[in-house]
């Protein structure tokens, strides 16, 4: 190959690379619920919407501060027991 | 005093450069005399090559002075080892037409023989072979291989089972170097993914001599492809795309060899949606993806050798087979549509290997000095994206030092140390400690004697092994060491049309402090494990016999073993569950095994017909504890058919071969006490492989994985307690690209 063609390849390949790189490193976000473990079995509370990088963060840290008495799920099934106010934990990122 | 030093050294130094050694000679037809246009010739030390012009001659240039082991190869003709002891002289070699030919060239045991003359029980491959019919993963064309199986959990989890064994008695060697990334967890799969590989070769059984303490299963050494040809460089890429999880893998390569400077450098990523089963649903939470950047640089000065080595590989692997339903069946695994996108729980992986080699070589002597380092991160995401709930980073420090001296042509001595510094370290915010911080020190040191008489070869050799584990708790610290002793002896004779071989050997696997400690809840497993301080080390003895015959048109080969274990591992089922997280209680106990079985293959090669092969292997097994009970994950029986079709022709655009691949996997009935039993299945894989001969030339190849798309959940399958099938119906095209050759 010629030389300046070979150069030229290896350029595109480089920018190439660089864009993949850069279109990597974006803000985390993920959908978050709140939830309860009940006798060893996880309930989804409530949905709590998308969170993104810092607030994430935290979220997941310090959990989600529930106001009023649960009696169902989010989606609409009983609990085995209420779920008082107070705090919960936030899961964020899963698959459901 | 020094500028002298210097002004010398720079002398001897530039002197030497100006001097390089090269080696010429030529490859012949046996019957005619003829010389072979564009046979290869491969140099073993220097890991590169040249090849022949139109009239079968050749010169290696830049050679390493003393002994040198070429393999010589032309397509239809019988490869050849030789070792050059006079590189003065031209080197003739003479080649016979051979219509089967399944050996390989063995680099993972020093003994740089063809396959059929080793005295270990050993299978070398080609990836490209192992991918005729091309495969998700590197595993699944591992599995390929009489008696390898894949132990997978969906498609970007897999680990390697040699013949009923995975786990830590699964030793993985990337050119020497031994792979530790926490092997020990049932979802930790496979370390490396395909990228710049050439071949794979699998020492069935223990094969402590040459590899260390616990390979009680067996050692996948994995060979990188050689450098570029002497003073050429070549720029390469490939690109594949999926239609089950609507896959992409792309990888790019450059070589270049430049006198006695050799370098590679390769880039690849991959990216896989969730996969499908039968019925136009998806696996949830299924997808994965990842990348790895490599590199090596070789250099050879007079009879030195050096070679440094560098991986990062860095993979984000979802967790399927999770869900919060109460009454979960396996509709909740499944959904109606195919995502991409990231989700908990899910793995992220990030892996360094790097290693420096020196090799150098005398008269009758050879010295092997390998400095290795591996770090495995390993974090899960089970409940929370930003807090991993584990969170283990595994250093490893290891050195490898081989010394062979040749008595004679008949007898060779090899000996040597192995040793590895091992640390585990738990992220401070990690919310499980599946293993405590802990150092682990591995010592052994061999002695292995060869000899070859004619068309016999014998083995015999001793090693000493010591591990001690020490935790780094401040409350109740754990510190332990174990030792043994073992052996293995071999005799193999191979004639023109039979080999026979007969090994026996010994291994020891001192327990992981994951059995001895464990005392917790694996998000990954669904398990509650409960360890047993009190653990001794299980010791393996196996004896494998070998019957080849091997003729113009057909090779049957016939590969029989048993191996017993005494102090095996497993996990008990308790009947109970953890009272917080609900989990089923397993106590980790020993219990003395029996495995046994083997393969059985033949090769056919039509005399009127030399452009078909008929290649069919079956694979069996057996698997029991002292009591009779079958051991857990025995994989299922299994018989693989492969009907191949060459083509020759000179057109541009060409089709090369059409594969077609049949398997039929036998039910599992003998299973533990807590697995269910397997059905039977059957798989029907179809590839076609061509080229393009352009201004860059083109090969591709497309195919079909699971053509009928049968819905089956195969015994090893990890998913296989939730009822989530194996993947379905898969088209797939790929294109490697030669952009540049010089």
């Amino acid at each position: 190959m010629n030389p300046n063609k070979k150069i030229k390849t290896m350029k595109k390949l480089g920018i190439l690379f660089a864009a993949v790189i850069s279109l990597s490193s974006c803000n985390k976000c993920a959908e978050c619920h709140a939830a309860a473990e009940i006798n060893g079995t996880e309930y989804e509370l409530m949905e709590l919407g998308e969170y993104c990088g810092d607030e994430l963060k935290s979220v997941e840290a310090n959990g989600y501060a529930i106001t009023d008495t649960l009696y169902v799920t989010a989606d609409g099934d009983s609990l085995p027991s209420p779920v008082y106010p107070g705090n919960a934990e936030a899961h964020c990122g899963e698959d459901h | 005093m020094t500028k002298n030093l210097l002004f010398i050294f720079f002398t001897l130094f530039v002197f030497h450069c100006g001097n390089a050694q090269n080696i010429k000679g030529s490859i012949l037809d046996l019957n005619s005399g003829e010389g072979l246009p564009f046979a290869k010739i491969y140099c073993i030390e220097t890991q590169n090559g040249a090849i022949a012009d139109s009239n079968g001659n050749w010169v290696l240039e830049n050679v390493i002075n003393n002994q040198m082991t070429l393999q010589i190869s032309a397509s239809e003709y019988e490869s050849k080892m030789i070792e050059v002891d006079n590189p003065n002289t031209d080197i003739i070699v003479e080649l016979e037409l051979a219509h089967i030919h399944l050996d390989e060239v063995i680099i993972s045991t020093s003994d740089s023989k063809l396959q059929r003359y080793s005295t270990f029980p050993i299978d070398s491959r080609k990836i490209a072979d192992l991918n005729k019919i091309e495969n998700t993963n590197l595993v699944d064309a591992l599995s390929n291989m009489p008696g390898i199986y894949n132990q997978s959990t969906g498609n970007g989890i897999a680990k390697p089972v040699i013949r009923g064994l995975s786990g830590m008695r699964v030793l993985t060697s990337l050119n020497g170097l031994r792979i530790e990334n926490q092997q020990w967890g049932a979802d930790h799969g496979f370390a490396l993914f395909n990228l710049g590989i050439d071949r794979v070769e699998v020492i069935k059984g223990p094969s402590s001599l040459i590899y260390g303490a616990d390979a009680l299963g067996g050692v996948i050494y994995v060979a990188d492809e050689p450098y570029a040809n002497a003073n050429e460089s070549e720029l390469k890429m490939s690109s594949k795309f999926e239609t089950n999880s609507l896959a992409t893998v792309n990888n790019i390569s450059y070589k270049s060899s430049k006198n006695k400077l050799r370098f590679t450098v390769y880039g690849g990523c991959f990216n896989r949606a969730d996969y499908g089963i039968p019925g136009n649903q998806f696996v949830s939470n299924s997808k994965n993806s990842g990348g790895s950047v490599k590199t090596a640089i070789g250099y050879n000065k007079k009879n030195w050798i050096t070679n440094f080595r560098y991986q990062l590989l860095s993979f984000r692997i979802g967790l399927p087979g999770h869900t919060h339903d109460v009454n979960p069946d396996v509709s909740s695994f499944l959904s109606d549509n195919q995502s991409r996108s990231y989700n908990i729980p899910a793995q992220h992986i990030t892996n360094h290997l790097a290693q420096w080699e020196n090799k150098i070589y005398f008269k009758n002597d050879e010295l092997v000095a390998q400095l290795g380092f591996t770090s495995n991160e390993l974090k899960e995401y089970g409940e929370k994206v930003t807090v991993p709930g584990v969170d283990m980073t595994l250093q490893n420090y290891s050195y490898n030092l081989r010394w062979k001296h040749q008595f004679n042509k008949h007898f060779e001595l090899v000996s040597g140390s192995q040793g590895m510094f091992q640390s585990n370290t738990n992220g401070r915010y990690a919310e499980e400690v599946l293993v405590p911080n802990a150092d682990f020190v591995d010592l052994g040191a061999f002695s292995l004697i060869k000899g070859t008489f004619n068309i016999w070869n014998i083995q015999a050799g001793a090693r000493y092994d010591q591990r001690s584990i020490t935790t780094l708790e401040s409350v109740d610290p754990f510190a332990k060491t174990f030792s043994g002793v073992n052996y293995s002896a071999g005799i193999s004779r191979s004639s023109k049309n039979f080999t026979t071989r007969l090994n026996a050997s010994s291994g020891f696997r001192p327990p992981h402090v994951s059995e001895l400690l464990a005392n917790g809840v694996h998000h990954g497993t669904m398990q509650y494990l409960i360890g047993d301080v009190n653990l001794d080390s299980e010791r393996a003895n196996q004896i494998d016999f070998y019957f080849g015959s091997h003729f113009d048109h057909i090779e049957i080969v016939i590969n029989p073993f048993i191996n017993q274990i005494n102090n095996f591992v497993f996990k008990d089922p308790t009947g109970n569950t953890d009272s917080t997280s609900g989990l089923p209680l397993f106590n980790i106990k020993q219990t003395d095994a029996l495995l046994s079985g083997g393969d059985i293959a033949i090769h056919y090669h039509p005399h009127i017909a030399h452009w078909l092969h008929l290649e069919s292997n079956f694979s069996l097994l057996s698997a029991q504890d002292i009591s009779n009970n079958s051991l857990p994950f025995t994989p299922q029986n299994r018989i693989n058919n492969i009907v191949k079709v060459d083509f020759n022709s000179d057109k541009n655009l060409k089709i090369n071969s059409l594969s077609a691949q049949y398997v039929y996997f036998f039910e599992q009935n003998k299973v533990a006490i807590y697995e269910q039993t397997s059905d039977a299945y059957q798989l029907i894989n179809l590839g076609c492989n061509g080229s393009l001969l352009t201004k860059h030339k083109i090969d591709f190849s497309f195919g079909v994985n699971n053509l009928l798309n049968v819905k089956y959940i195969d015994h090893l399958s990890r998913l296989k307690p939730y009822e989530i099938a194996n993947p379905g119906r898969n088209f797939y095209i790929k294109l490697n690209f030669m952009i540049s050759k010089s």
